[in-house]
């Protein structure tokens, strides 16, 4: 009897070995993921900036996420212990943010958040913050990063600027304004204002200075690079001819620029604090402009016509043989590199309208993002996911945004002035 | 009338005569055989015989006397034949005596040798009876272990072979059930499963799944990882989105599943 019993036991233990379920799941599909961001609860007559709102708008036009409405929000739990899951769970939404704003000291304000996981039941991440009350947007912000960094383990990006040149007046006396904004649009500041025109703004790689392209001596162009917090400037390019379409190598050293000296436009390299002369890196009877610096340095994307129509191209930042990238359609233009240097991002026309269309540099696959009528000027995130460009609207051209996955497109704010040449800064 | 009765009582006496003779005749012949028929009492009865056979002589009635000379002589010898045939007797007796004992002796010695044959004879066979029995206790005492054993080899046998057919029909069923529900589990999860876009391609993660009765997800938990912590969390929550997971009713059917399962995503 205990000898049977010891083959019974035998035979069970023998069994999880050839009994373990192992299964393939193959398939699945690509969405936004459904999250639910609850208002955050605040004390009243603090503050009526509703954080919930910007990290929920951030999330969703990253094309990710894919926020519940808060009209269908089940109650608004202010911290994990309130929050009753299976609600949440109900409503469809994977993750869930609550958090809570109250007065600080010396008029701060204590805010609190915590990122949720609906299915698990569990806190993911969360952070306590002490900040003044001009802090708040950033520190929405700076949540957007967190609760995107947490979930899609990428970094978000939110908490970065745009630069942009906003046209104000009659098209008779126009004035240019050199603006950088929040990422989301707002906060617009002004950084240069002049009569003549303003154009190709670009970021240097530590995020404090703007290198741009500025008409102000009247006749001819010049490469200003501006301190943006002090608003220190100085010309760095300002031969004769054209002096265009500046672009910061990754290390911050150096400027690709358009310049025309040569009896055409070529694409040059100078150093970023204008000392020496400039080093001629494209030599073709056709335009070339436009260069935009791979992220390893190592190469230079440039539009040239030298193909016909508007192509883009890629050469070699030491000198070399420039090679055609772009064969889709006959106009491709404006190349933006994302910061992992996979995607190159343009102005594609299709259709006989201008659209902002991505291409991987590795498969040479490119696909159309937006639909508008005329999209241009394309500046990849720092974080990758989206895009900046400026779209048409009946008054003009406003910033928009379109995100590199889940096609979720549209303008930033209200539309206050046409605006161009938008340069999403690093984070 | 009276002379034919007298004739009649006289022929009754004769024969009641006859009879009395022929009854006594055969109680002697009876008693006759009777003592043939006992054998033992010879001896004693001989030996009383011979005892009775030598009565004590009586004496001898005094002869007449004869003439002085004569008389002396023949009494002389006379008395010399007396004393003779007494020394005979007496010698004769002691033989016969002796002779009695020795037989006696004899007899005895015989009985005895006898009896210690018959008792040795006894107590052999009494010990060969017991060897016998013994043996024949301890053969079937053997032969009852032996057949217990087999008996109990025979239910062990069988019962093995009856725990393998039940885990051979319980693995054959648990197969089948694992081919439907295998199916069904893989289509919850596979429409359950979303992930955000612009996850690198080529990525694979797998998910262990903790299983309670009625397919309940008791736990799911990354056990390899993608490397890429989004696509870690789609596979992680489509299993939870799952919740339950299809599942035999049967537990033997659902003990495999019970055991944990292991998943492994892949996009395409």
């Amino acid at each position: 009897m205990k000898k049977l019993l010891a083959i019974t036991l035998g035979l069970l233990f023998s069994l999880p070995a050839m009994g373990q379920v192992r299964l393939e799941i193959t398939g699945g599909a690509e969405a936004a993921l459904p999250i639910a961001v609850v208002p955050f609860q605040t004390e009243a007559s603090t503050q009526r900036l509703d954080l919930a709102g910007i990290i929920r708008d951030n999330l969703y036009r990253s094309g990710l996420f894919d926020p519940v409405s808060p009209e269908n929000h089940l109650g608004e739990p202010a911290r994990y212990e309130d929050v009753r899951f299976r609600n949440w769970r109900a409503l469809g939404a994977d993750t869930l943010v609550v958090g809570e704003v109250g007065p600080g000291e010396g008029g701060n304000y204590r805010v609190r958040y915590e990122l949720l996981d609906v299915y698990a039941g569990e806190r993911m991440t969360g952070q306590r913050f002490n900040v003044a009350p001009e802090g708040l947007r950033n520190l929405a912000h700076t949540i957007s990063d967190q609760i995107f960094e947490a979930v899609t383990g990428r970094p978000g990006g939110f908490n970065t600027q745009i630069a942009y040149v906003e046209e104000e007046g009659s098209v008779d006396d126009p004035t240019y304004r050199l603006t950088i904004a929040e990422a989301d649009g707002h906060r617009p500041q002004i950084i240069l204002t002049s009569d003549q025109p303003l154009m190709s703004p670009d970021w240097s790689p530590d995020g404090e200075r703007l290198a741009y392209v500025s008409f102000e001596s009247g006749r001819s162009s010049q490469v200003f690079v501006q301190d943006v917090s002090t608003g220190e400037r100085r010309s760095v390019a300002a031969f004769k001819g054209i002096n265009g379409a500046p672009a910061w190598s990754p290390n911050g050293e150096q400027l690709a620029i358009t310049l025309s000296r040569g009896g055409n436009p070529d694409i040059y390299i100078i150093a970023a604090d204008g000392g020496g002369d400039a080093r001629q890196l494209t030599q073709h009877f056709g335009i070339d402009t436009e260069p935009v610096w791979s992220p390893d340095g190592a190469h230079i994307y440039f539009t040239s016509n030298r193909g016909g129509g508007p192509q883009i191209y890629r050469i070699p930042a030491a000198g070399g043989e420039a090679e055609r990238i772009t064969f889709e359609g006959k106009y491709n233009a404006s190349p933006s590199v994302s910061a992992n240097g996979r995607l190159l991002a343009f102005t594609h026309r299709q259709d006989g309208h201008f659209r902002i269309a991505v291409q991987d540099l590795e498969d040479d696959f490119m696909r159309v993002l937006t639909n508008g009528q005329l999209d241009e000027s394309p500046s990849f995130s720092a974080g990758g996911s989206m895009i900046a460009y400026t779209r048409s609207v009946d008054e003009g051209t406003e910033l928009a945004t379109v995100s590199v996955f889940g096609r979720v497109q549209g303008g930033l704010t209200e539309f206050n002035n046409p605006v161009r040449e938008p340069d999403w800064g690093p984070m | 009338m009276i002379k034919r009765e007298t004739v009649r009582d006289v022929a009754l006496s004769i024969g009641a005569h006859v009879l009395l003779f022929l009854i006594f005749t055969v109680s002697l012949r009876f008693s006759t055989h009777l003592e043939d028929a006992i054998p033992g009492t010879e001896q004693s009865m001989q030996a009383t015989a011979v005892s009775q056979a030598t009565p004590e002589p009586e004496p001898e009635p005094e002869p007449e006397p004869e003439p002085e000379m004569a008389q002396e002589a023949e009494r002389q010898r006379e008395a010399e034949e007396q004393a003779r045939r007494e020394a005979e007797e007496r010698a004769q007796r002691e033989a016969e005596e002796q002779a009695r004992r020795e037989a006696e002796k004899q007899a005895q010695r015989e009985a005895e040798e006898q009896a210690r044959r018959e008792a040795e004879e006894q107590a052999q066979r009494e010990a060969e009876e017991q060897a016998r029995r013994e043996a024949e206790e301890q053969a079937q005492r053997e032969a009852e272990e032996q057949a217990r054993r087999e008996a109990e080899k025979q239910a062990q046998r069988e019962a093995e072979e009856q725990a393998r057919r039940e885990a051979e029909a319980l693995a054959e069923r648990q197969a089948e059930a694992r081919g439907t529900y295998d199916a069904a589990i893989r289509q919850k999860i596979n429409r359950a499963w979303s992930r955000p876009p612009g996850i690198p391609e080529g990525l694979s993660a797998v998910v262990a799944v903790r299983l309670g009765p009625g397919g309940t997800v008791l736990s799911a938990e990354v056990v390899e990882s993608s490397g890429n912590s989004a696509f870690d969390r789609s596979a992680e929550q489509a299993v939870l989105r799952a919740d339950p997971l299809p599942m035999p009713d049967d537990p033997s059917l659902a003990a495999p599943y019970r055991r944990g399962v292991e998943l492994t995503f892949t996009p395409e």
